[in-house]
């Protein structure tokens, strides 16, 4: 058997492959010294990730999301959300840091801050900007997903892979 | 027994079924029975808990607005999971790259033992370098090694052929190799 792909490796140290695949693809490994090597590695990589921990447990969305069902059709309510995101994001960095400074990357989320939303919608941008930074015609998409339902799985036109 | 006990042994399919008939009960089992691995999926792509929970909020608005016209021609979660997916796609197109130095935090650990120290060090190191990663290259690692997905379901989560798959994770794997083998020498 010649040598395996990177991403049969992949799917090996993924415990995907079919019995009698991993069988054949072990069979190699145990008489190729490269191919081990990249198996090795990977695993290690596999592992180590393990290190790090998330646990959501203390978070409950239930209350939030069933308020937002029952309150009466908001025009805006997209549009909400995407200025909330817009103003979180500015602190995707600051939250990795102080989350690594406290520990939180081995622990628990913590609950979202109360008072964050005020502050956050004390800067949102004007709907205009909206409209024109976050593409508006996604939000008459009929899919969720923005995609067609029913689980298409083919790439969507023009989906990049890169980088 | 409560409406919602009750509702815990019936299948995904079948509350969206119930969601579709205006059953508010039934996404509120949804939320329960999949909000946690819709905030850690949400939390390790964007590395924002805050942000992780709005994302987490609006996914499940979506299925709510989607159930009249769900087909479960896949699985609840592979469709849940590609919700997240484009919700998180569209925030990486919105800012800037993640990055951040890992803060000093040597005083603040000083009293605790040293293995809760090295096992938090080494949690933030992957942190980091997942961090670092390009958004798609870490979308992809996410779901496969962190939620489990196979390189088939993550391409069905994320809408990417498997063979883009496959690249994203070679490339993204061998990235965090060399990232963690760096962090390790400092
Ligand atoms: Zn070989």
């Amino acid at each position: 058997m010649s040598c395996q792909r990177e991403s049969v490796i992949v799917r090996l140290v993924g415990g995907e492959l079919a019995e009698a695949e991993e069988r054949e693809v072990r069979l190699h490994l145990a008489a190729c010294t490269t191919c081990a090597e990249a198996f090795e590695g990977l695993r290690g990589t596999w592992d180590e990730l393990g290190a790090w921990n998330v646990d959501p447990t203390e978070i409950d969305l239930t209350d939030r999301v069933l308020a937002r069902v029952t309150e009466p059709e908001d025009p805006t309510r997209h549009q909400q959300f995407f200025s909330t995101y817009r103003g979180a994001s500015l602190r995707v960095a600051a939250s990795i840091a102080l989350a690594a400074g406290l520990g939180i990357a081995t622990g628990a989320m913590v609950p979202r801050d109360p008072g964050l939303k005020a502050a956050q919608f004390a800067s949102a941008p004007s709907p205009v900007e909206l409209v024109e930074a976050l593409g508006l015609a996604e939000l008459s998409t009929p899919s969720a997903t923005g995609l067609p339902l029913g689980f298409e799985t083919e790439a969507p036109e023009g989906a990049e892979v890169g980088p | 027994m409560s409406l919602n006990n009750t509702l815990e042994t019936v299948s995904d399919t079948q509350l969206m079924v119930r969601l579709a008939t205006d059953d508010q009960t039934a996404l509120g089992t949804l939320v329960q029975r999949h909000q946690r691995r819709v905030l850690e999926v949400a939390y390790r792509m964007t590395g924002d808990h805050a942000l992780a929970q709005d994302i987490g909020q609006e996914a499940f608005l979506r299925v709510w607005r989607s159930a009249k016209r769900y087909k479960p021609t896949a699985q609840f979660t592979t469709w849940l999971y590609r919700i997240i997916v484009n919700l998180c796609l569209d925030e990486f197109k919105r800012r800037k790259p993640i990055t951040g130095d890992v803060p000093d935090g040597a005083d603040a650990c000083s009293y605790q033992a040293e293995t809760v120290v090295e096992a938090r060090e080494r949690a933030t190191a992957v942190q980091l370098a997942i961090a670092a990663l390009p958004d798609r290259q870490r979308v992809a690692v996410v779901l496969h090694r962190f939620s489990g997905l196979t390189v088939r379901t993550t391409a069905d989560a994320t809408g990417w052929s498997e063979s883009a798959v496959e690249s994203l994770l070679v490339r993204a794997y061998a990235a965090l190799r060399q990232s963690l083998s760096e962090q390790e020498k400092k």
